[in-house]
């Protein structure tokens, strides 16, 4: 195992640039981690979103059940039932959101057709989208159970969203908008980990490529060769010092991401988060040792390891979500295991609850991820033993 | 034979670099591989040691065909590169210690081994030296000590003087010649014929990837037909000199430049007395009087009609 402890003391000596990548890091993190605290204090203010509900349908269990629920997210503004001054108060903001249920809703839903409530609200504003969500949790929730136990009563039915729903009170806006609306721990995880991702990239093809590069200069190379240790060996060394490295580092961050976490929860969520990081880290390590082995100067290993970090955290959505970016940036970047790393814990973000149904959608992410990996180290095995007999 | 190479070939693309070469290295010699740069030793070297492809030809090593999985051979061998090949992370003693575990198991051994080692090249007060720190001539022997560490039985070692001073240099061969006395089998290449002359008991003298001549020492010398080289100086001489002295035994060829007489003959007896008398006899004065036996690179200029060094 020489060659395994040759590596920390090589990688010792590079330590100082891996220092500062990760107090960048842990910069970015606490303004991540700011920002979600102010997320989440909107959270309170948010319960007092005024809105207007207009009921054309009638008193009935279900619309009662239906507004106690929406009761805990909104404030009800009574306001006249005219069509002017509902205008009004829709401009002037004394309301958000006016809500119709149209008459015939109830009955037309428990028989299980199409029917949709009529809103109007203020364009833009990000109190729409959580009123939106809130209303189709409830109503996606009730069909789910009007679906599979269709003997339950109103009462039950009410009684057993309410339940399930209150699981997920810690509701938090999306600030850009979009219509995913995360539990708040998890839109922390989602962007502490596709950020990691990032810092992955930058501090691997930093550290691992350069404890490599020392390793694959010729005369080095040659002097190791001429010693009674297989090409092999050497390689296997290799990977397994790298590995020791990068899973120690991540969990490194896995630990600093569970203190900055608001809330502060290990779920199911949380493990699907380090899994997928897991894979990605294995990922960046092939990248990095198909760099150390190819590459043969320090100053380009950094200028790859820089536009390499940035390039691929920008195109796959590990700084600016996937969502706003383009269709032709997406294609392009679906073709780099980056960005199935985001999709991954975008994914898990959106899960509503971890069945297997839910998680076998990450299953191809990882996948595709895992394929990259095995790849690009076999690749990098093959050019490896070309090399080891070559002239330069 | 310790070493055994035949019929070698090598090309860079078009450049063949080695041109049917044929080696021969005894046990217990020192051999040394003479050539000018880029005659082809250090890729003779990496050939030998599997370190690189070749074309054509065979190599055994110590009565085994060597060949890149061979460890049980490269075991025993220890190496000197053209280029010192060390770790820039590691200190001297680090170094040392690294590569001499790569040869043996017992930790306890590497260690005694590794403290030998740097005694041998003399570098105890740098040993938490980092390479970047050492001199050039420190540093080749850094590079030598992580070589010979593990003790073994062939020593190979690829210009391991260039650019080192004089004192270090003597130091270097005289811990080569010591090796060998300790029982090490060593190849020596280099383009400076006075230290393969001071160190070498048997010599190739390489050109373009081919042996031109080999032997001892005195078998070279004796190869060419110079016996005896007289350098006179003096301001008075002329053609009709230059044609009187070439008249004289053993004498073959005599060359007047820049009020300089260079005068040289075959073997025999009291060649420098007559010349002395003829100068006398006819009151030419001269001043410095350097005599001169053959070098090898007298042998290389012979052969190839260039300078060993340019
Ligand atoms: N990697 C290479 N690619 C192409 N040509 C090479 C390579 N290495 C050496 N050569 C050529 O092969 C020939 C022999 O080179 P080599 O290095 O073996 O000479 P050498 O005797 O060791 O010279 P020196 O005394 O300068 O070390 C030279 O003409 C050199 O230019
Ligand atoms: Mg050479």
């Amino acid at each position: 195992m020489q060659v395994f402890k040759l590596y920390f003391k090589i990688f010792k000596q590079n330590l100082f640039s891996i220092l500062v990548y990760t107090g960048l890091f842990v910069g970015i993190l606490v303004m991540i981690s700011l920002n979600i605290r102010r997320e989440e204090e909107k959270k309170f203010t948010s319960k007092e979103i005024p809105i207007l509900v207009v009921n054309e349908d009638g008193n009935n269990n279900l619309i009662e059940g239906f507004l106690n629920y929406l009761d805990a997210y909104v404030t009800y503004v009574p306001i006249e039932n005219d069509e002017e001054k509902r205008k009004d108060a829709l401009f002037y903001n004394e309301v958000y959101y006016i809500l119709t249920i149209p008459a015939g809703f109830s009955e037309a839903f428990l028989s299980g057709n199409e029917v949709e409530l009529r809103k109007e609200c203020i364009p833009n504003a990000a109190e729409t989208v959580f009123v939106d969500t809130a209303i189709n949790d409830y109503f996606n929730m009730a069909k789910v159970y009007r679906k599979h136990m269709p003997n339950l009563s109103i009462e039950e039915l009410n009684f057993y969203i309410e339940n399930n729903l209150d699981v997920e009170t810690s509701v938090a806006f999306n600030d850009n908008g979009s219509k995913n609306v995360h539990k708040g721990s998890d839109n922390y995880y989602m962007t502490y980990f596709n950020t990691l991702g990032y810092i992955l990239l930058a501090c691997f093809v930093t550290g691992v490529s350069h404890v490599l590069l020392a390793f694959n200069q010729l005369d080095i190379r040659r002097r190791n060769s001429a010693a009674p240790i297989s090409n092999r060996s050497i390689n296997i060394q290799l990977i397994l010092a790298n590995l020791v490295f990068v899973l120690s580092y991540v969990v490194v961050f896995f630990v600093i991401g569970y203190l900055f976490n608001p809330n502060k929860v290990i779920g199911m969520g949380t493990y699907l988060y380090w899994l997928n990081t897991i894979v990605f880290a294995l990922v960046t390590l092939s990248i990095s040792y198909i760099i150390g082995i190819t590459v043969t100067s320090k100053n380009a290993i950094h200028a790859i390891a820089t536009a390499l970090s940035l390039g691929l955290a920008f195109i796959s959505g590990m700084f600016v979500p996937q969502e706003f970016l383009g269709k032709a940036v997406l294609r392009l970047a679906s073709f780099t295991p980056a960005y199935w790393f985001v999709k991954a814990n975008d994914t898990i973000a959106l899960m509503s609850n971890y069945s297997w149904e839910n998680i076998r959608q990450i299953y191809l992410p990882l996948g595709i991820q895992l394929g990259f990996a095995a790849a690009i180290i076999s690749m990098s095995l093959v050019i490896s033993k070309r090399k080891s007999q070559q002239a330069s | 034979m310790i070493v055994k190479v035949k019929g070698l070939v090598k090309r860079y693309d078009k450049l063949v670099a080695l041109d049917y070469l044929d080696l021969e290295v005894a046990e217990g010699e020192i051999f040394g591989l003479l050539g000018p740069n880029g005659s082809g030793k250090t890729t003779a070297i990496n050939c030998i040691l599997s370190l690189l492809k070749y074309d054509k030809g065979s190599i055994e090593i110590f009565g085994k065909p060597m060949s890149a999985d061979a460890y049980d051979i490269k075991k025993d061998i220890g190496v000197i590169m053209q280029n010192v090949a060390v770790f820039e992370a590691l200190t001297v003693y680090e170094n040392v210690h690294y590569f001499c575990s790569l040869y043996i198991k017992d930790k306890a051994k590497v260690k005694e081994l590794t403290e030998e080692a740097i005694r041998f090249v003399s570098l105890e007060e740098y040993r938490n030296f980092y390479p970047k720190k050492l001199s050039g001539g420190l540093l080749r022997r850094l590079n030598i000590a992580c070589g010979i560490a593990h003790k073994p039985k062939l020593i190979i070692l690829d210009e391991p003087t260039v650019a080192v001073d004089p004192q270090s240099r003597n130091k270097i061969l005289e811990g080569i010649k010591r090796l060998n006395q300790e029982g090490a089998t060593i190849i020596y290449t280099s383009h400076y014929m006075e230290e393969v002359e001071q160190i070498c008991t048997n010599i190739a003298i390489i050109d373009k990837g081919r042996v031109i001549a080999k032997g001892t020492k005195d078998e070279l010398k004796s190869m060419i037909s110079i016996g005896e080289k007289i350098t006179i100086e003096t301001y008075q001489g002329n053609e009709n000199m230059v044609n009187e002295l070439k008249a004289f035994p053993n004498v073959f060829s005599v060359e007047l430049r820049d009020n300089r007489l260079e005068i040289k003959s075959n073997r025999g007896k009291n060649n420098l007395v007559h010349i002395l008398d003829y100068l006398n006899k006819n009151q030419i004065s001269f001043g410095r009087i350097v005599t001169e036996l053959p070098t090898l690179n007298d042998v290389f200029l012979e052969i190839t009609g260039k300078e060993l060094r340019d």
